[in-house]
């Protein structure tokens, strides 16, 4: 790496985006952004922008596929062909592949599956623009979007990347934090379990930042968790008479 | 107003519909109403689809036909599956009657839930007064968990509506409508006043605006 590289945090502890090391970026929830799914949601953090809509359940097709004793998940994480700097090729990708695994397995204990079997519940997220921590950002997006079509949940899911850049641990990476740190690590949080559904990492940490590291990332999920919450509330808000 | 996970109760209350237990509390499972029951607490979802339930009155189209059933779209995950015998009887003879000339595909029904446990699809039913085919109206799609504003509390908002515009409604409970008209002006008054009931179920005086739409003369 060169010595003429921008510093990533400033002498005064500020990172490239003005945010401190421990600040999320900026996040913009907007419900039932579609009208033709049964649950969907414009999520943007930052710069990241991200369209998440919800099918179903309805019957499997092919039908070997369904399962006698509950119903199956099918994400698909895609990127917009202009989500990036430079034109992505539209075909699925080996990363998107194995991000749309992640992202259903992380989907995969919170949804009460148990209760509509031999059925799919489809999650479509489409990364419209991208600017690091896509794979959490398309999660949390995915929770909304399952929760306004009204499946069935055991609680809502929230994710947040922590990392190391100069040295120093951060939180909510973007693009640039991304690629030139030292460390990224998404994790995704079910508050509502106390339990952790996605955790990945890339780059080196010591063992204590890694653990300052998934602390910071919780801390981070559960603010992301609580303007989920917030959402859905102002959303559905009922007046005080049917409130009862 | 609770949203999936949140904690609505905790001790000796048992977990109704739309609610499980989590480590000994009640949590919710969709966006909804709480509800407080003698000894349970349930959410009513204001989000979802239609869940079968036995003894539902809903309304359906034929879907599938073969040499002893019917498959029923009811607007829900499962078809409704329509025996033959309970439409020709016990001694349904397959070699003598034919199904396809019962109710051919397309066919709208109104039929009741007799039976359904989710690992088998809904037994349908058209065996009571007012069931069987319908041939003569128009049918709209509502959101499930809106027919119940439809309906109103005691039925008001639908015998209002019926007044309103002289016209016969059915209210399937699976989110189908069917208005009993084939007068295009009222017709179209009426779907107004459902997706008017869909969007704005949550608001004050909706049953005042609803009839007022209905009762509007139509600007040339």
């Amino acid at each position: 790496m060169s010595e003429e590289r921008k510093k990533l945090i400033d002498e005064k502890g500020e990172r490239a985006d003005g945010r401190k090391p421990d600040e999320l970026r900026p996040i913009r929830i907007q419900l039932g952004y579609l009208k033709h799914a049964d649950g969907s949601v414009l999520y943007e953090q930052g710069k990241c922008k991200i369209l998440a809509a919800v099918f179903g359940p309805s019957e499997v097709h092919p039908k070997h596929l369904e399962l006698p004793d509950r119903a199956i998940l099918r994400a698909r994480y895609h990127m917009a062909p202009f989500s990036v700097e430079e034109r992505k090729s539209p075909a699925p990708s080996r990363r998107e592949i194995e991000l749309s695994m992640v992202i259903r397995n992380a989907l995969e204990p919170i949804v009460i599956t148990e209760l509509f079997p031999r059925t799919v519940v489809g999650i479509f997220i489409e990364v419209l623009q991208a600017d690091g921590g896509t794979r959490v950002a398309g999660l949390t997006a995915a929770a909304l979007a399952l929760a306004d079509a009204g499946i069935p949940l055991r609680g809502l899911v929230a994710g947040c990347a922590a990392g190391k850049a100069d040295g120093q641990m951060i939180l909510d990476l973007d693009d640039v934090e991304d690629k030139e740190g030292e460390a990224d690590m998404p994790v995704a949080y079910v508050p509502t379990m106390n339990k952790i559904s996605l955790l990945q990492m890339d780059g080196i940490m010591t063992r204590d930042e890694f653990k300052q590291g998934v602390s910071m990332a919780i801390n981070g999920s559960m603010k992301i968790y609580a303007m989920q919450v917030g959402a859905l509330k102002s959303k559905y808000r009922l007046p005080e008479d049917l409130e009862r | 107003m609770v949203v999936p996970g949140e904690v609505t109760a905790s001790g000796n209350l048992m977990p109704g519909d739309n609610t499980i237990r989590i480590d000994g509390s009640i949590v919710a499972t969709r966006v909804g109403i709480l509800r407080r029951g003698p000894d349970s607490m349930s959410v009513i979802p204001l989000r979802g689809f239609y869940v079968p339930r036995v003894d539902d009155l809903v309304i359906g189209v034929v879907c599938d036909v073969s040499y002893n059933m019917w498959k029923v779209d009811i607007n829900c995950p499962y078809y409704g599956i329509l025996p033959a015998t309970d439409v020709f009887g016990r001694r349904f003879d397959p070699t003598k009657d034919d199904p396809l000339r019962k109710f051919d595909i397309g066919t709208v029904l109104r039929a009741k839930i007799t039976a359904f446990d989710r690992s088998q699809d809904p037994l349908l039913t058209i065996r009571e007064q007012g069931l069987g085919k319908v041939d003569f109206g128009f049918l709209v799609k509502v959101n499930p968990s809106k027919i119940a504003r439809v309906i109103g509390r005691g039925g008001s908002m639908l015998s209002k509506i019926q007044q309103a515009s002289n016209t016969r409604v059915v209210v399937g409970q699976n989110g189908l409508v069917l208005l009993a008209t084939e007068e295009p002006v009222m017709r179209d008054k009426l779907i107004k006043a459902l997706k008017l009931i869909e969007e704005e179920a949550h608001t004050y005086g909706l049953t005042e605006k609803v009839i007022e739409l209905i009762s509007s003369k139509v600007e040339e």
